[in-house]
């Protein structure tokens, strides 16, 4: 018979609720090894999908959230804009010249050790358009170059599916998705950015090259390389709410 | 057999009650966990400061074109602030500020704590296209620390507790609202869970990135210290990569101090170094990669593992080198105190007086 020591203190009865506490924390540290351990026979048969089902909505919790990343970006990537402006009482719009949203967002993160998010919208967007077209094929990808202001999202999504031959409709879904978000912000920027008529359509264009490798650092660095672009045609521009409109206006203009 | 089978028993018995002892008897690093609060809340009150006059752009009307991004999202909370006015923005940003501030004092920190927990998740989850890898670990950081008793020491809390206890009143409410083995466990719980989940982040990143060749060369950090976003010191950069030496030095920093962290942890003096290792390269990676609210969330999560004799020997420390200037600031406000009243004499009697005597009695 197993015996008490008679000097054991005395405990609580309920103490299983903490204990039932330390098993969840247990097998949801357990879950979170798995998860974040290379792959491995163990993590195979928990399944990935298994995994990230527990993992993402609510725990997000990546390999990178200590250090955030360093050492893991080693492109550096672009997201230029120009638009279609009508002045006022003028039947044809202009050109304006390309403007390179993260080269503003860079100078204006310089010397401050504090930078704003906002200033990583056009590199995150950037970095996101680059990887959407790198998902697509080639044949897609020509097609996304020759895209309009007249070819709604519907259209484009049926040409890049005769286009791509069959391949991924997630690739296309993403594509799209940022696409969507690329045109609004580009938009906006627009209006405040060239404020002397209407913006009636934009373009933007992403850009992406490699930091060189280091044995290289004497010959070469990453601005003396040109970036290799992707080109998107021109969209209709998305006019937004006031609020949104009056909010990049005093960005912009900063 | 049986007599083994017995022993079995007793063995698993015992070892289970040394652990309810552990879990219910007290609670554990509560200077820790004070330090880990005052960091968490700093780096959340730091993002938000400093996103303060862009935050209608960040999260606000001006974010419109984040919407597919917050379609494809699974997070459930981010609909807390989704398409309202700007005025509520402000409202929801200044008050999760003001919890932040309540939380790094120590003032109703446990509600500060729940306020600080949802507006966070409310706000910064709103634009994920810019999200961090480092806001998560201050939203799970908060969320652990719920279950804790933070605000045991270098609190207002502790501050009018103690206060309570000197006038022979109740410590508090709060604290009689549990039966104490239960705050103790959940307290412990809360620890354990934070300290596995902080070990685990730092050893997966760290076996993440020993595979990488230009980690093993010493190298890795160069190509980030190349790009425009990462280098808001540019001459800093060029200064740390373009000597092999100090960025072989860095790079292995980050990668040891996150591959060997857990394991260091395990005997007191190796414990020590490595604290004060990660911490030193944590403030490095602050500035040369501009990331300061990042580091410090890794920071507090990091000065959990300090035990609290070492906390209280650092702050016998800390009080001893800030007593002079304490001291100094105190006769200063004597000072400045006789000044306002001399001024109070000199101009503000006489002001009264005039308006009582001239003004009137009209």
């Amino acid at each position: 018979m197993p015996t008490e020591s008679p000097d054991a203190p005395a405990r609580p009865r309920h103490r299983w609720v903490i204990e039932l506490l330390v098993v969840v924390v247990v097998v949801h540290s357990v879950i979170l090894t798995l998860w974040l351990a290379p792959a491995s026979p163990l993590r195979d048969a928990a399944g990935d999908n298994r995994l990230a089902s527990y993992v993402d909505p609510y725990f997000q919790q990546g390999r990178d959230v200590i250090g955030v990343g360093v050492g893991v970006q080693k492109v550096d990537e672009s997201l230029r804009v120009r638009a279609v402006v009508v002045a006022d009482g003028a039947d044809e719009g202009t050109v304006t010249p390309w403007v390179n949203l993260t080269d503003l967002d860079n100078k204006a993160n310089r010397h401050d050790l504090t930078g704003a998010r906002v200033h990583l919208i056009a590199r995150r967007l950037a970095t996101n358009l680059n990887l959407a077209m790198f998902n697509l094929t080639a044949a897609q990808r020509a097609t996304i170059a020759t895209l309009t202001a007249l070819d709604p999202p519907s259209a484009v999504t049926i040409k890049l599916q005769e286009s791509g031959g069959g391949s991924d409709g997630e690739a296309i879904r993403f594509f799209q998705a940022y696409d969507q978000m690329a045109t609004q912000f580009v938009s906006l920027y627009a209006q405040s950015r060239w404020p002397e008529g209407t913006v009636e359509q934009v373009q933007f264009q992403v850009g992406r090259r490699t930091v060189p490798p280091y044995a290289d650092r004497d010959k070469t660095s990453v601005r003396d390389l040109p970036f290799q672009t992707f080109a998107f045609g021109w969209r209709l521009a998305f006019r937004g709410s006031a609020e949104a409109r009056e909010t990049f206006d005093s960005y912009v203009k900063k | 057999m049986q007599t083994q089978w017995w022993r079995v028993v007793d063995a698993v018995r015992n070892a289970r009650g040394r652990a309810d002892d552990w879990l219910v008897q007290e609670m554990h690093a509560l200077y820790a966990a004070a330090a880990c609060r005052i960091g968490t809340g700093l780096a959340v009150l730091g993002l938000l400061f400093s996103n303060y006059s862009t935050r209608d752009m960040w999260v606000g009307q001006a974010s419109v074109w984040a919407e597919p991004a917050r379609a494809i999202s699974r997070f459930p909370e981010l609909r807390l602030l989704d398409g309202v006015s700007s005025d509520i923005l402000t409202l929801i940003y200044g008050v999760t500020m003001l919890a932040a501030v309540a939380l790094v004092l120590g003032w109703r920190a446990k509600a500060a704590n729940i306020i600080t927990f949802i507006g966070f998740i409310a706000v910064v989850g709103q634009n994920p296209v810019v999200g961090s890898p480092g806001d998560n670990l201050i939203r799970l950081t908060l969320l652990w620390l719920l279950l804790m008793r933070s605000a045991e020491h270098w609190s207002l809390d502790a501050r009018r507790r103690r206060r309570r206890v000197a006038a022979g009143k109740q410590a508090s409410r709060e604290e009689d609202a549990l039966p104490v083995w239960l705050s103790s466990g959940l307290h412990n719980v809360g620890l354990l869970a934070l300290c596995a989940q902080t070990v685990l982040a730092a050893m997966a990143s760290g076996l993440d990135k020993v595979a990488d060749r230009s980690w093993q060369h010493g190298t890795a950090l160069y190509s980030t210290m190349q790009l425009p976003e990462s280098r808001p010191f540019p001459g800093l950069s060029d200064l740390v990569s373009g000597s092999t030496v100090l960025l072989a030095l860095l790079t292995y920093g980050v990668l040891l101090s996150q591959l060997f962290f857990g394991p260091l942890l395990l005997n007191t003096y190796t414990r020590r170094f490595v604290i004060v290792f990660a911490l030193v390269v944590n403030v490095l990676l602050a500035v040369v990669f501009g990331q300061p609210w990042s580091a410090i969330s890794t920071m507090a999560v990091t000065v959990l593992f300090v035990s609290d004799e070492a906390w209280q020997r650092i702050e016998d420390v800390v009080l001893d080198v800030s007593q002079p200037l304490t001291d100094w600031l105190v006769e200063r406000g004597y000072d400045v105190a006789d000044r306002l009243d001399d001024l109070r004499y000199r101009f503000v009697l006489p002001a009264v007086d005039w308006v009582k005597f001239t003004v009137l009695r009209r």
